[in-house]
């Protein structure tokens, strides 16, 4: 499923004082396959895009109100596109649920929303709700899919399936709230801050695991981040937010490039971009693509140049 | 003086838990900037709870400024250490700036007049002075932190123990805690106690504390802890970044780094390869 947005703007509190234009006419694509990066500061809108790609926020046209006719005189905006594989989400008979079973959602924090009272239940959750009715999956089915969703995030069903979510450990919580997003298959995977709030060990581990549901699970995972270091290790393509627009949408390896630009923007840049602009205001050109793998071997390549 | 002293302490949160502290010695000076690091569950909010008497210990003492963290003493000690801890939206109380602010030193009796100049004082120091009237919910992450902060302030601690008070912060909000945190250091000569998974955050401190299962297992400047890569990874921790990189570096046969420091990094690369 390929994600498609043109033109599409949103202002939270319209027509009242505290009024806040999120989105200022943003046009993106995000290609199926990709494992995709949001960064910019908070308030720069990120959230808001990505709450659009499974309808938690609704483009106005797809909503009962009539449209508004532009005023005599005005210009006519152009008009709103979004579309998530097949679903056109700018229209009212878009099937919303389906599509929300195409598009899981894990929020910041995923762990304060766990509620049931064992794992297995609050992993269930999802998957029986999603049922349209009349095909109600069968018990087997739901504890099938409910083994399959804990195993690939690293939990063992055995161990944890009848404990009480409130009873694992702060990452296994995480990992259990995970699961329950995907455990509907989802085909696109969008998480708001996957690592905030770990140790480091905890970060690299939920990295992995994105990595491991990225190759067998879904096909696009879509991150927001204001780990740059995360970003440039492991995104094949990332778009960068600011005052409601998108200002840059390139692969990691031409964005750190302008990391002049982007530190002129407020944000920070990863530590392997900060080494390359040292070093080219000390007259060396470090042609990586900024992982940390790849810088250190063009650094020691270099080396072995020179010596 | 010591700020924080703890002789021989045991602790445990009850019979059938794992995790238990036991004969635990660690002291702070007073003007001293210390950095605890450790995996989740190493027992660095244990200590944290145990500084100012949140949490008492099973065995051994505590003491704050010379006085016992026991019996009547704790509302003492309790003004002498101010803990922020790590959710921002956990710690208001007031839905206005000043009155938020003004809570922990109203509570412990502080005379009016001496309030106002205690509210004006702490707001200053955190930088959010034109903030006094405004209205905490409409604050960002950074700012409520600031504001958690000054509340603190505004007892006149002698020791203020952040725990993992940047974790849930975007980078500008962390920024702006560490700039205060520095400046109150430098200018107010306060004692800091930062408990943090960010390594970078670390280097700052004077000196670096490692927790491993309720023990401290390492000790010493940033700097000397970081160059103790295997150690580090033994206790769950990962290097930063920018060590690990030396360190890759120098493994392929370069000799830079220690310094931990970008400039310094990059300026030993070019000497190494031109």
């Amino acid at each position: 499923m390929r994600i498609v947005a043109e033109h599409l703007s949103y202002t939270y509190n319209e027509g009242s004082p505290f009024a806040v234009r999120a989105l200022d006419d943003v046009s993106l694509t995000i290609e199926e396959g990709e494992f995709y990066g949001i960064l910019g500061h908070t308030g720069s809108g990120k959230s808001t895009f990505v709450q659009h790609l499974n309808g938690l926020i609704r483009v106005p046209s797809s909503l009962k109100k009539r449209k508004k006719k532009p005023k005599k005189g005005q210009p006519v905006p152009p008009e709103t596109v979004l579309n998530v594989g097949e679903f056109d989400l700018t229209k009212r008979d878009t099937n919303f649920r389906a599509l929300r079973k195409k598009v899981g959602m894990v929020f910041q924090y995923p762990e304060y929303q766990l509620f049931a009272e064992t794992v297995k239940e609050d992993v269930a959750f999802g998957l029986k709700n999603f049922a349209e009715k009349g095909e109600k999956p069968s018990e087997e089915e739901i504890g099938r899919a409910v083994r399959d969703a804990l195993q690939i995030v690293g939990l063992d069903y055995g161990e944890v399936a009848e404990k009480s979510p409130f009873d694992l450990s702060g990452g296994q919580k995480r990992r259990a709230a995970i699961a329950g997003v995907i455990v509907t298959k989802p085909e696109i995977l969008v998480l708001d801050e996957p690592a905030a709030g770990l140790d480091p060990l905890g970060k690299r581990e939920i990295m992995e695991l994105l990595h491991t549901l990225h190759r067998e699970w879904c096909k696009t995972v879509v991150i927001v981040s204001h780990d740059m270091d995360e970003i440039s290790e492991n995104c094949t393509r990332c778009a960068v937010f600011a005052e409601g627009k998108v200002v840059y949408d390139l692969p990691p390896k031409e964005l750190f490039q302008k990391g002049e630009e982007l530190t002129a923007l407020g944000l920070d840049i990863p530590l392997t971009a900060k080494l390359v602009l040292a070093l080219k205001e000390r007259g060396i050109t470090v042609d990586c693509d900024f992982t940390t793998e790849d810088f250190i071997q063009k650094v020691l390549a270099l080396k072995g140049g020179g010596a | 003086m010591q700020a924080i002293a703890f002789e021989s302490v045991d602790f445990s949160y009850g019979e059938d838990s794992a995790f238990r502290i036991k004969n635990l010695n660690f002291t702070v000076e007073e003007g001293e900037f210390v950095a605890v690091l450790g995996h989740n569950g190493s027992g660095k909010s244990t200590l944290a709870r145990l500084a100012n008497g949140i949490l008492t210990p099973d065995g051994g003492k505590v003491s704050a400024f010379g006085i016992p963290a026991e019996g009547k003493n704790l509302y003492e000690v309790r003004k002498k250490v101010g803990v922020v801890f790590q959710n921002p939206d956990n710690q208001t109380v007031a839905s206005i700036v000043e009155d938020d602010v003004a809570f922990g030193a109203e509570n412990v009796g502080t005379p009016r007049e001496e309030i106002g100049k205690r509210i004006e004082f702490a707001l200053k120091a955190v930088g959010m002075e034109e903030y006094r009237h405004a209205t905490i919910a409409r604050l960002s992450g950074g700012q409520k932190q600031r504001i958690a902060i000054a509340g603190v302030l505004a007892l006149k601690p002698g020791v203020i123990i952040l725990d993992e008070s940047t974790a849930m912060l975007d980078p500008r909000g962390r920024r702006e805690i560490m700039e205060v945190v520095k400046r109150l250091k430098e200018e107010e000569g306060l004692t800091v106690v930062l408990i943090t998974h960010f390594m970078e955050e670390a280097l700052m401190a004077d000196r670096a504390v490692v927790m491993n299962r309720g023990e401290i297992v390492m000790q010493g400047t940033p700097q000397e802890i970081f160059s103790r890569s295997e150690d580090l990874i033994t206790y769950n921790l990962v290097l930063p970044r920018i060590r690990y990189i030396e360190q890759r570096l120098n493994e392929g046969g370069m000799s830079v780094g220690g310094t931990l420091d970008t400039q310094i990094l990059a300026e030993e690369i070019a000497r190494c390869v031109s």
